[in-house]
């Protein structure tokens, strides 16, 4: 029962997290209908520019921290106007492939300036004490984490409803040539969101990368982020961040009570459930039906 | 664009793969250049040729399952190793060469359709990560079901002989994989002009309105997998030969990704795409795999990010610029040769 208590804890906090980065998988689908499939390269940028802010430079984590959101900001600015808003107008399929072409490039770079040296942070990111109920024992990485995913995620969900850009955002997923009549700059908006993503895409793959080592392969831990948001269904913001504690607490959990019997069930078991989601709910938990029109 | 002064007055002239008599004269005249090969080019050009005749016949796949029928599928480096462990099971059991092939392909054409079954209920996006669920949980099963397929290990195949020709050689597997290179593309070709590949570029286009036509749009989902699974079967088997050693590792993920790359650089929905875009990205990655360590130590280190990264730029400019790919390209150039001097600028 402890140890099912463990994985459940520690599978709750890591599930944050993996909200954190489905949120902004559906933040850039909900305001563009682009599918980034390199979101979770994104996280991976940001949690290595938090690295060379932290470990090459040695600032304190907290500023690193700030400061990789800020670099990952910019990556997402700088990827919407050279990668996605030429592509303005040609079928999505076109702009699938084009993060297909981002996922490679960011690899690429991620392994030529860091090699494949495994980085640890310094530290959490705000000095918070290890927890201890009972026998569950939570380290302060995953408190910490949690902490930071869920004020990022509050912060990021009072903007979508109370500023007017947060409003122009659902407005342009709704209709984007109604909002541009309407009067809301389609491209500059385009670009806030864009830019949202990245800090978002920044924050989590930090967060997630204090929880574990850092290496060149943490795009694949990033990459669980998409069945995280299929599994809530792609047009819900709420539903990314449950699909991400799903997914955290079954990882943990199919990783901690299968790990012996079956090696490296770990990896598929988010993969295995989203497959059963989807076979019963082909939009996602929360996902809209679309009615097809010709 | 035809030629000048050649007019179709008959649907088998309409509908010919090879219409004219020059063309007639260029492909034979290629046929016999590739199989003269051996006589001047040395082992080590044969080899990676058999290697990228492997690939352009998977990508021969992909291209009907995304290009012709819009099915976009991140797995597929997934059906080649199926294709591949079930040639070397097959062949560890004894059954002969030709035979363990066929078995091959359509069990990997079946469990295409076991992944596509369900793409009529989810569409889009959803599919795409259903490929990627697929790709995940076959690895995982082909690396863990160690009795079968040797786990992490792997096997390997052994040597082989058909009609008594022994298959050690790369020469006489040059011959045998460009055999079935050719054969391959002649089918490729010939289910995009029958009605099941009209179908598939129907369904791709709007898959609603396919239905509202009569054109049973399950059905030929499912046919597309099954087709573009078949084909990757089929450069899974002949891979296995020509590799010898089959591991789980080097089937991944990023190799799946790396056949739609295949064909966007190639052109979406044309078959001598396949053939562009394979033989400039694997002559292109051979060249910087010859180029870095030339130019220094430390730069054979990078050469695989270097490699990867600079065909991630390569697939965003070809999309910026270029989204029909080098296909387009060359039917641009042939369009223009054939109206000189009369065309617009």
């Amino acid at each position: 029962m402890d140890f099912l208590m463990q994985l459940l804890s520690t599978g709750f906090f890591m599930g944050i997290v993996y909200g954190l980065g489905a949120f902004g998988f559906v933040l850039i689908f909900k305001a563009t209908k682009v599918f980034n499939l390199a979101h979770g390269h994104m996280m991976m940028l940001g949690a290595f520019f938090a690295v060379f802010f932290n470990i090459t430079l040695q600032l304190p984590m907290w500023l690193s921290f700030l400061l990789g959101i800020t670099s990952g900001a910019v990556l997402g600015y700088i990827t919407y106007l050279l990668a996605i808003r030429p592509l303005t107008g040609q079928p999505l399929l076109s702009v699938l492939m084009v993060t297909v072409g981002l996922v490679f490039i960011m690899q690429a770079i991620t392994t030529l300036i860091w090699g494949h040296k495994t980085n640890t942070y310094s530290s959490a990111i705000i000095a918070v004490p290890d927890l201890k109920i009972g026998n569950v024992f939570i380290s302060s990485e995953y408190i910490a984490g949690a902490i930071i995913g869920l004020i990022v995620l509050t912060l990021l969900i009072i903007y979508f409803r109370k500023t007017r850009s947060g409003l122009a955002m659902r407005s342009i997923a709704e209709d984007g040539q109604l909002a541009e009549s309407m009067g809301v700059t389609v491209r500059k908006v385009t670009g806030i969101s864009w830019v949202l993503a990245g800090a978002t895409a920044a924050a989590g793959g930090i967060c997630l990368a204090m929880m574990m080592s850092i290496d060149y392969q943490f795009g694949q831990v990033g990459m669980m982020v998409l069945p995280a948001a299929v599994f809530g269904g792609l047009e819900s913001l709420p539903g990314a961040v449950i699909g991400g504690l799903v997914m955290g607490i079954v990882s943990n959990i199919a990783g901690g009570y299968l790990e012996s019997v079956l090696t490296g069930f770990l990896d598929i078991a988010p993969y295995i459930i989203m497959m059963l989601v989807l076979i019963f709910k082909p939009y996602g938990i929360f996902g809209e039906t679309r009615i097809e029109r010709i | 664009m035809k030629p000048a002064g050649t007019y179709n007055t008959t649907y088998a002239q309409d509908m010919a793969i090879i219409r004219t008599r020059l063309q007639w004269i260029i492909t034979i005249g290629a046929c016999l250049l590739l199989f003269s090969c051996p006589l001047f080019l040395p082992n080590a050009t044969l080899s990676l040729m058999s290697q990228m005749a492997c690939i352009i016949i998977a990508a021969l796949g992909i291209q009907i399952l995304t290009g012709y029928a819009g099915q976009v599928s991140v797995g597929h480096s997934a059906f080649i190793a199926i294709g591949a462990y079930s040639t070397a099971i097959l062949l560890e059991s004894g059954v002969p060469l030709l035979f363990s092939i066929i078995c091959a392909v359509l069990i990997t054409g079946i469990v295409g359709l076991v992944v596509g079954a369900p793409s009529s209920r989810i569409k889009g996006f959803y599919m795409v990560m259903a490929t990627l669920a697929a790709h995940y949980i076959i690895i995982y099963v082909i690396s863990h079901w160690s009795d079968v397929t040797g786990g992490y290990m792997g096997i390997s195949v052994p040597p082989t002989e058909i009609f008594g020709i022994s298959l050690k050689s790369p020469v006489a597997l040059f011959y045998f994989i460009m055999i079935f290179l050719i054969l391959a593309t002649y089918l490729a070709k010939n289910i995009t002009r029958t009605k099941m590949g009209r179908a598939f570029v129907a369904v791709r286009d709007n898959d609603l309105a396919a239905s509202v036509m009569g054109i049973n749009v399950s059905w030929t989902k499912l046919m597309a997998f099954f087709a573009g699974c078949c084909f990757a079967g089929l450069g899974g088997s002949l891979w296995a030969l020509w590799a010898g050693t089959l591991i789980p590792s080097v089937f991944t993920l990023m190799d799946g990704i790396w056949y739609l790359g295949y064909i966007i650089i190639g052109g979406i929905g044309s078959i001598t795409g396949c053939y562009f875009g394979v033989i400039t990205v694997v002559g292109l990655k051979e060249l910087l795999s010859r180029l870095l360590p030339v130019m220094g130590g430390q730069y054979a280190a990078i050469l695989g990010p270097v490699t990867d990264g600079f065909f991630g730029v390569v697939i965003v400019l070809m999309l910026i610029f270029e989204p029909r790919g080098l296909a387009h390209r060359w039917e641009m150039f042939k369009a223009y040769y054939r109206l000189w001097p009369l065309h617009t600028k």
